[in-house]
């Protein structure tokens, strides 16, 4: 990749002046999404252990604890569902002819 | 097991004295959680209605190859972010917990995911109570602030936006002076 010291926007001057392609797959987008879906987890998992482990079991705590449960499963099976029909093999395409950002025809 | 269950099912008095009971657990104010759920609901509203108006204006966004996983990686990552932010609201609210047993005042605060803080006075330490309404919210809700004097202490022991405050203090007065006479009787 043609680089400039002047760092990114720089290099992406460049490309678009020579008039190179830069892709990017979009299964990447998916993968950042799992990382954050781990993050997620983890800090859902100590919200969890707070709640038991220094809560005391009330209606309240107990209901609003099968809400988030209820709703993140909701979230998650919803997102599976869409995200599975999804071809991830398209690749994004930035500076596809000039300073045209994103190749707006495929977008 | 058993006694995760009992810790679960009582309030986990760190170091329980002979004979202490426990008078009263305050949380905050309901008032506080309501305004959690409102920021939690600002926060669901305000980009679903943005993301509206862009699908408005841009309705082939839907149809897109790249565009369509990209919206709905973020909607749903949104959306888990936003129920976590909550179920955390609630807990910093749940857990942030003030017991006035017959003996002592504890102080017991969530702040954030990492940190939790315990704190603890004597009643009979106690040399002066306090109470405070500041405000239009405070004023019109009844909740407010407590403060807690003790002898040779620099800071203030505080309960903050707490329903009835002026009740909350007359109960310390009544059991610190419950305490005094005792204390005085025993020694």
């Amino acid at each position: 990749m043609l680089r400039l010291r002047g760092g990114w926007a720089s290099s992406l001057a460049l490309l678009a002046m020579t008039n190179k392609n830069m892709t990017i797959p979009l299964v990447a987008f998916l993968y950042l999404y799992l990382l954050f879906i781990l993050l997620w987890l983890i800090f859902s998992i100590i919200a969890l252990y707070h709640i038991i482990r220094y809560g005391q079991i009330s209606f309240f705590s107990v209901m609003v604890t099968m809400a988030y449960l209820m709703a993140t499963m909701a979230v998650l099976f919803l997102s599976y569902e869409y995200l599975s029909q999804i071809d991830w093999e398209v690749g994004l395409t930035v500076l596809q002819g000039g300073f045209q950002f994103f190749g707006s025809s495929s977008f | 097991m058993a006694r995760a269950v009992s810790d679960m099912l009582n309030y986990n008095l760190p170091g329980r004295l002979p004979g202490e009971k426990i008078i009263k657990v305050i949380r905050k104010d309901g008032f506080i959680l309501f305004t959690k759920i409102v920021l939690t609901a600002a926060l669901v509203i305000m980009p679903a209605l943005a993301l509206f108006m862009i699908l408005s204006l841009f309705p082939n966004l839907l149809a897109g190859p790249i565009s369509y996983p990209l919206i709905v990686l973020a909607v749903s990552g949104y959306s888990l972010f936003i129920c976590l932010f909550f179920f955390f609201s609630f807990i910093d609210y749940y857990l942030d917990i003030w017991l006035i047993t017959s003996e002592r005042i504890i102080d017991v605060r969530q702040e954030g995911f990492f940190s939790r803080t315990v704190a603890e006075l004597k009643l009979f330490q106690v040399q002066d109570v306090a109470s405070e309404l500041k405000g239009f919210w405070q004023f019109v809700f009844k909740f407010g602030d407590v403060y807690v004097q003790t002898a040779g202490e620099a800071q203030r022991f505080s309960f903050s936006t707490i329903p009835h405050p002026e009740k909350v203090r007359d109960i310390i007065i009544r059991l610190v002076e419950q305490s005094k006479e005792h204390h005085k009787l025993h020694n």
